[in-house]
């Protein structure tokens, strides 16, 4: 069933690519294509991981850790 | 960028909203928590930091000089060393905004919705959110005109319809533990909202009229601030504190109290209206000030192509944010504060500094200049 889900996902990012590749390709910058592809890219493999149940880090408990560590 | 620009009066009705928007749900508890009958107090007392803090980002927003946030770090400190520090201020509004999205799919699955699961209370309403995102700062500013009675009428329905429920004695006694608790407790309100003010350092260079956008921030802080005392008085009034601190969102169990002449009953729904529009422009400004704030950062021309992706990831920020309810309190009440404080006061003032030295170079600079040309 899981694995369902992530097909679904990855189904969304190239829905989401597909949208916005033309407006992008307009304006003619690479710079742009790319840095929206790497941030497509990783955003879509978090919520891939996330759907298969891997457990990620979760950024909170760094912050909390951080801030323990200097207010003691 | 593109340019857009919103009237103070807009600007105003957004800074209320985003002041009361979650805020409302999740300020009570820990307040009720730690000060007991006299949360009120430490809520004023908040208020009035709240409003020193808006004086010092008016200050800041007067450095920028037409520029946002992100902009004036780039031009103070230069492409790397600003870069270094608009990346923990982007990963802060980022997860206040994925924490707001919690927020709201929390109450909706503890109090209205309990069969749905939590991803898609958040897909849906994040769509909404991306879909404002994408029209820009004119319409979210227009439509915070449009939506502003309605939270005043049913805030003022609300008021109203307690008053028969309300119970003095709750308050009593006024500082019974002393100030120690109560200014303690404060913290927790000065953290969530008024330290996320900072956001709006994202906002102002797009509202008109230089001179009074600072009075509408102050004003739109003031009134928000007032809201939420007042929401917290008759949360105490009402429930008593022992009540208030034992619920998750004790401003929604305080509306099923409402009880008009043994008639009309269930009221609760229509009062939470208020949360979810509230909490819908909080998270609209936030995610606009993220997609904005990342596209300047990469130097893109056009913020909108982010939306879709940004949300993916803020979706499973949400998720993976709080695994359970005791961690979700403690990081309110514990952590919160010093991380907001980091974000929302002292990298502020770095960039302040920053700014104005970056100014003096630059005159000095110019002053050579016209000297060497006139001699």
């Amino acid at each position: 069933m899981n694995m369902w889900y992530a097909f679904a996902v990855i189904f969304i990012a190239i829905a989401i690519f597909a949208l916005q590749y033309p407006f992008l390709n307009k304006n003619g910058k690479r710079k742009d294509i790319w840095s929206f592809s790497i941030i497509l890219l990783f955003f879509t493999s978090i919520s891939v991981l996330q759907t298969l149940d891997v457990s990620l880090p979760n950024p909170l408990d760094y912050i909390e850790d951080f801030y323990k560590l200097i207010l003691g | 960028m593109d340019n857009q620009s919103i009237s103070p009066r807009q600007f105003m009705f957004l800074v209320i909203l985003f002041t009361v928007g979650s805020s409302i749900l999740i300020v009570p508890s820990p307040l009720a928590i730690q000060a007991k009958q006299d949360a009120w107090i430490s809520i004023s007392i908040s208020v009035l930091a709240g409003l020193l803090l808006t004086l010092f980002y008016n200050q800041v927003a007067k450095q920028m000089q037409n520029k946002t946030f992100v902009q004036a770090t780039i031009y103070a400190f230069g492409n790397w060393v600003g870069r270094f520090l608009l990346v923990f201020y982007l990963s802060f509004l980022f997860i206040l905004g994925a924490l707001v999205l919690r927020n709201i799919g929390d109450f909706m699955t503890t109090e209205i919705i309990p069969q749905t699961p939590l991803q898609y209370t958040h897909i849906l309403f994040l769509l909404v959110v991306i879909w404002g995102a994408f029209l820009g700062l004119e319409v979210l500013g227009r439509s915070a005109e449009m939506f502003m009675p309605w939270v005043v009428l049913f805030l003022l329905l609300f008021i109203f319809a307690l008053l028969s429920e309300v119970n003095i004695e709750n308050l009593q006694p006024y500082l019974g533990d002393g100030f120690t608790p109560v200014f303690s407790a404060s913290t927790v309100v000065i953290g969530t909202p008024f330290l996320e003010l900072v956001i709006f350092l994202m906002i102002t260079p797009y509202v008109k009229d230089p001179k009074t956008k600072q009075r509408a921030w102050i004003i739109g802080v003031l009134v928000g601030g007032i809201i939420l005392t007042m929401i917290t008085l008759f949360c105490i009034l009402v429930l008593g504190s022992d009540l208030t601190a034992l619920n998750a969102s004790p401003s929604y169990q305080v509306a099923q109290r409402i009880n008009i002449a043994d008639f009309l009953e269930g009221l609760e729904v229509v009062i939470g209206i208020i949360w979810m529009l509230t909490i819908f422009f909080k998270l609209a400004i936030i995610y606009y000030s993220v997609s904005i704030g990342v596209a300047q950062f990469l130097t893109m021309d056009d913020h909108r192509p982010l939306l879709l992706p940004l949300g993916m990831g803020m979706i499973v920020l949400s998720i993976i944010a709080y695994p359970d309810v005791a961690y979700f309190e403690t990081f309110v009440s514990e952590t919160w504060f010093p991380y907001a404080l980091t974000h929302g006061l002292i990298l502020p003032v770095i960039v302040w500094v920053g700014l104005m030295i970056r100014g003096m170079i630059e005159r000095k600079k110019n002053n050579k200049k016209s000297n060497s040309q006139s001699s």
